[in-house]
């Protein structure tokens, strides 16, 4: 249980603090942590977390409320892989999840605002971190833009050319001839 | 040789070249000594982001190994340059089979390359992660990472409202 403890002191630190660099001194912490408890690895870390989901469930409530705009907090994630199924993605430390947004596409962010509270908080961060300064991959302005105009009338044979070989001689005339010539 | 000791207490020795990968350890063997506890990472994932720092050690280091194309060896012989696409098709080839893997396997190695710094191992995964995301609807990246919808419908009209724009054709 003391292990536990120490795991839900390390993950509130970490709500705490929202920029990158300290989610890396939050993990420098938890290997502080390791070393005490020699071979405690993340995984019975996050263990201990989540068996510790009933002391903590105030707080989920309240860190809610006050960092749903900007960041959601590990804290709160807990609470929510409750339901048995592993939900790795949203359990990702923000900047790593963050990092992951930077590598799709502009035209994928739309859908993954809608996704949930933390994939739409980790997709406003890489918004402004990443996708305002960068260039959208072009793409069509008009959607299929390969098939033929819908109206144009259709033309079943290729022009043929009209000249024909034994009369080229005759368009080869000169088109301005002089007085003196005539 | 250096000493790598995962969360589980297991030791894993490996040359200094596959060690030095991560720029952590690297900087750890610099003022420290050559055994290295590793709390944060299981022994699982441990052995899979060796197998991957042992090959680009290898390619690294011996860039005229038969194995690797010509373009390859043409390219920087002393390090690859980080956050840079690999150059060489043989290891890239080998990079996307080696992320043939779970989500969560992914992610399991993506921390512990995060941890470890060891850049090339990160953006490989990101990027993966990334791909699976890539021209999907909500639902369906919702299906894909088990994520469950937390917004009210309320919320979740007042967003497409709020980005109406985008989603005029979506």
């Amino acid at each position: 249980m003391r292990g536990g403890f120490r795991a839900t002191e390390v993950e509130q630190l970490m709500s705490k603090r929202l920029s990158s660099e300290s989610s890396e001194w939050a993990l420098q912490q938890k290997m502080a942590l390791g070393n005490v408890h020699h071979q405690e690895s993340v995984s019975t870390i996050l263990k201990f977390v989540h068996s510790n989901n009933t002391l903590r469930r105030k707080r989920v409530a309240l860190s809610n409320s006050v960092n749903l705009l900007n960041f959601a907090s590990p804290v709160k994630l807990c609470g929510r892989s409750r339901l048995g199924k592993t939900n790795r993605l949203e359990n990702l430390p923000q900047d790593v999840l963050v990092r992951i947004l930077c590598k799709v596409e502009h035209r994928d962010l739309k859908r993954l605002l809608l996704v949930s509270k933390t994939v739409n908080a980790a997709t406003s961060v890489a918004k402004e971190l990443h996708f305002a300064f960068a260039t959208p991959i072009s793409k069509p302005v008009f959607r299929d833009e390969t098939k033929e105009t819908p109206n144009a009338p259709k033309q079943q044979r290729i022009a043929k050319s009209r000249l024909d070989g034994s009369k080229l001689s005759s368009i080869a005339t000169a088109l301005f001839t002089s007085s003196e010539d005539e | 040789m250096i000493k790598l000791v995962s969360g589980d207490g297991a030791e894993f020795e490996v040359e200094e070249e596959v060690a030095f990968q991560s720029k952590i350890i690297k900087d750890i063997v610099a003022d420290a000594d050559d055994v290295i506890p590793l709390p944060t990472v299981s022994s699982k994932v441990l052995i899979q982001v060796i197998e991957y720092c042992r090959k680009h050690a290898a390619v690294n280091s011996f860039p005229l190994s038969p194995s690797s194309s010509a373009a390859a060896a043409a390219s920087s012989s002393s390090s690859i340059s980080y956050s840079k696409p690999v150059s060489d098709p043989a290891l890239r080839a080998w990079d996307n089979e080696f992320v043939k893997l779970n989500n969560s396997s992914l992610f399991d190695i993506v921390i512990a390359a995060n941890y470890l710094d060891i850049e090339e191992l990160v953006d490989l995964v990101l990027e993966t992660v990334a791909d699976r995301i890539k021209g999907k609807q909500a639902q369906e990246i919702r299906r894909q990472f088990n994520i469950e919808n937390d917004f009210t419908p309320e919320e979740e009209e007042a967003l497409r409202r709020e980005n109406s724009w985008a989603f005029q054709n979506n």
